[in-house]
């Protein structure tokens, strides 16, 4: 397989998976997406794996090293902002013990309540949110510090030939 | 680091891609040596160093920063 068609069967795989998320927020069927997630991603490197040219070498691997190290070094500040923020509720009350649960499911007050099934899967969705938040900010991270790489060690360097 | 790639690649009448190709890395791998991007690994110096049948003086030259 040529790299141009991997790059095109990636495209096709990535709306593959957009389809089906929208499929699962439209059945309210969790896990559609929870295995279709899981599927594409062995189907992404079993496609790789087909890729006759080379389209990893010891220079993208050392680009992917220093654009995962910076990444890191600039999500675990974001990531322990949200984290202490989290915290701040977990111990706003004496030896970080909480009040019984309130009797309203959907309260404004910070305090989450607890052993209420029904009112826990929103509490769930938006856990949920906030991570699917930390992800894309990792991603976002990612695709930044990558580009900055591969643009110093010269990805799209053109020449005369 | 300078090198003399582009020359040997002239004398023996290979193109980026080619060469890459035996090589075993991208061809963008072989353009950023090239122009002083990129320093290649040991390895890699050792490969493209005997493809050309040269040493790996002759190919790489050292410069202070």
């Amino acid at each position: 397989m040529k790299r141009n068609t991997f790059y095109l069967v990636i495209g096709i795989l990535v709306l593959l998976e957009v389809g089906v998320f929208w499929l699962a927020i439209e059945q309210v069927e969790p896990l559609l997406i929870q295995i279709a997630i899981p599927v594409g991603v062995a189907a992404f490197y079993l496609v790789r794996s087909m890729v006759e040219e080379p389209i990893q070498d010891e220079r993208t691997n050392m680009i992917t090293q220093k654009a995962a190290v910076a990444t890191l070094a600039v999500f675990w500040v974001a990531f322990f902002v949200m984290s202490i923020g989290s915290v701040v509720y977990g111990f706003n009350e004496p030896l970080g013990i909480r009040p019984p649960p309130l009797p309203r499911v959907f309260d404004s007050s910070p305090h989450m309540p607890i052993g209420d099934a029904a009112g826990a899967i929103p509490y769930f969705g938006r856990f949920g949110m906030v991570q699917l938040f930390l992800l894309a900010l990792i991603i976002i991270l990612y695709a930044v510090f990558r580009l900055y790489y591969a643009r110093q060690y010269g990805e799209w360097e053109q020449d005369e030939e | 680091m300078k090198n003399k790639i582009k020359v040997y690649r002239a004398m023996h009448d290979i193109t980026q891609e080619a060469l890459a190709n035996k090589l075993g890395v991208t061809r963008q791998t072989i353009l950023a040596i090239e122009k002083g991007k990129y320093v290649p690994s040991l390895d890699l110096a050792f490969k493209i160093a005997r493809h050309f049948g040269v040493t790996i003086e002759e190919v790489f030259t050292y410069e202070e920063p």
